[in-house]
């Protein structure tokens, strides 16, 4: 027997459930709001960390991809519920391909923000270890200082990615494997993650040491059957050191060329862009 | 048609009766129903502590995090469990990670991973053989991979710098909200991985060991204004017994300084990959 009702209301309560007027499109949970509409929407549980009672982990704050060569790469943690002073440390993986495909200056840096400003320190003090192969062979980033005044960025990745000049191509294309006997035979571009430490004055990359893979443009391995010319596999820490040029927390990661000649105070190489996928994460400093 | 029945129970034509809610929720919440019928509100923020299939939960689960605040107090080390709250069955751990950052100590350290078991024995103990590897770049310091020599384990356990020492010395405030420079402070961060296997956990394997992993970045020089600050030590080792006795199975990570130094800033948050069938 079926009983038409708007309304269900426990005798003993004063708060009437409201019944749902259409049928889902299949199996969803129920939902109750705070003034008792049942509804059969497919508003699925969404899960950004993983954790405990009062203690939370790694936590999902922004996942973007950028698919054409007009700007440079960033992401946020913009709609996560955090500000840049709740995360204590960001990892921000990436797969981000360069528009030059063969030319020396497709360099690739990152930069913290705070909302739209540029806060990226002047001075670090480089270490870490690489493995490529060309003839400068393995060694260490042993002597790396980034001094001198601030140049939009705070850690320098690499020179002379190989990138995709055309820009009909999928940036997906960057993983293609068959490389040579084409026209972009030199595709590629880096890929990786990192960590950085958050302090307000005092920061410091990390990155993971699986390393950041590239592949690298040279002049004699372009263009022909040999393909991706393998760059490096390369792991670099970096550390404060030096007055403090910024106080603010970052709360976001833009990676972009901000040009090898000065850094055009931050804005990016008008010649020079990336595209491709950034996602952050954070572990909050409380909760 | 009736706009409101009230009734405490519905039953259904098979006599399963499902008892009505007296109060609203206080945001948009599952509405849930216990297996005596009792029709609830599930969690608005619901916690989730792994990522697992219906049977094996092998991936990796949160197990703890600590904070520390120099504004608040320091600690004599970050002790982590290995463990997620929900598991009892100690030897189903796979591997753990535990990440940290910003860490600082109140003097020059040598931070050092220790393995505690249930009962909070040391695991890593002068007992067992140890191998390693590491590679460490700092300012005029080499980045190419050595074979240490090394083959006896220390109750220490395992020490996560090398030839560069960690920098610190006592601060006052709070050193993550800090906007200028100072000196000794070493802002550590990395990871460490650990795994462990023992003869009973399967065919093929012929002495109980230890695998751990880690990877620092630190302050070796205490002077901010110096360019040659960073230093980077990548480090494995394999701890292992030749008798066929069974190294008790870890359950806690701790992160220690043999230098006896307080840790008076970082964070620390630990996850473990747990497999029941192990």
């Amino acid at each position: 027997m079926t009983v038409r009702t708007e309304k269900i209301q426990s005798l003993t309560g004063s708060a009437p459930l409201t019944l749902p007027k259409t049928l889902p499109s299949s199996k969803t949970n129920l939902k109750v709001d705070s003034s008792g509409n049942l509804t059969t929407s497919s508003v699925s549980p969404t899960f950004s960390s993983l954790g405990k009672a009062g203690e939370t982990g790694w936590v999902l704050l922004g996942s973007t991809q950028t698919n054409d060569f007009s700007n440079g790469c960033e992401v946020s943690i913009e709609g996560s519920g955090y500000s840049g002073s709740d995360i204590y440390m960001y990892r921000i993986e990436f797969d981000i391909e360069g528009n030059r495909s063969q030319n020396s200056g497709n360099n690739f840096m990152i930069a913290p923000y705070a909302g739209t400003t540029n806060i990226s320190n002047a001075y670090f003090s480089y270490n870490g270890f690489y493995n490529r192969n060309n003839s400068t062979g393995n060694g260490a980033y042993n002597t790396g200082a980034q001094t001198g005044t601030y140049n939009g960025y705070e850690m320098y990745f690499a020179s002379n990615f190989s990138g995709n000049s055309n820009g009909s191509y999928d940036y997906e294309s960057m993983f293609d494997p068959a490389g040579g006997n084409e026209n972009y035979s030199y595709k590629g571009g880096m890929r990786g993650n990192i960590r950085y430490y958050n302090g307000a004055g005092m920061r410091a990359f990390q990155i993971d040491p699986v390393g950041l893979y590239c592949d690298e443009w040279n002049s004699s391995y372009y263009n022909n059957s040999q393909g991706y010319y393998f760059k490096q596999i390369f792991r670099k820490g970096q550390t404060k050191y030096n007055n403090a040029t910024n106080s603010s927390f970052a709360d976001k990661f833009r990676i972009h060329n901000a040009s090898y000649s000065g850094g055009n105070n931050g804005a990016g190489n008008s010649s020079f862009f990336q595209r491709g996928m950034m996602t952050l994460y954070g572990i909050p400093k409380t909760g | 048609m009736a706009s409101l029945i009230k009734t405490n129970k519905i039953s259904t034509p098979g006599g399963q009766d499902f008892t009505l809610p007296t109060t609203y929720p206080s945001a948009t919440v599952d509405l849930t129903s216990t297996s005596g019928g009792q029709l609830g509100y599930g969690t608005a923020n619901p916690i989730v502590q792994n990522m697992s299939t219906s049977t094996g939960k092998i991936a990796e689960r949160f197990c703890d995090k600590i904070r520390v605040n120099n504004a608040s107090s320091t600690v004599a080390n970050a002790t982590l469990s290995a463990l997620p709250s929900d598991v009892t069955d100690v030897s189903s751990i796979v591997r753990t990670q535990v990440d940290f950052a910003g860490v600082c100590f109140v003097g020059t350290a040598l931070p050092h991973v220790q393995l505690l078991d249930a009962s909070n024995n040391n695991v890593i103990n002068s007992n067992l053989y140890e191998q390693y590897r590491y590679s460490e770049s700092y300012s005029g310091g080499s980045g190419t991979t050595n074979n240490n020599v090394e083959t006896t384990a220390s109750n220490n356990g395992f020490k996560l710098n090398y030839t560069q020492t960690v920098k610190g010395a006592a601060k006052s405030g709070e050193i993550f909200t800090k906007t200028t420079n100072e000196d000794n402070l070493a802002l550590m961060c990395g990871y460490v991985i650990v795994n462990q296997y023992n003869l009973s956990d399967g065919a093929g394997i012929t002495n109980s060991g230890i695998l751990i992993e880690s990877n620092i970045n630190y302050n070796y020089n205490g002077t901010y204004t110096d360019s040659g600050r960073g230093c980077m030590v990548h480090k494995w080792a394999r701890y292992f017994n030749t008798s066929g006795t069974t190294i008790n199975p870890y359950t806690q990570v701790k992160i220690y300084d043999t230098n006896g130094n307080n840790i008076n800033e970082g964070i620390f948050v630990s996850y473990s990959h747990i497999n029941v069938n192990k």
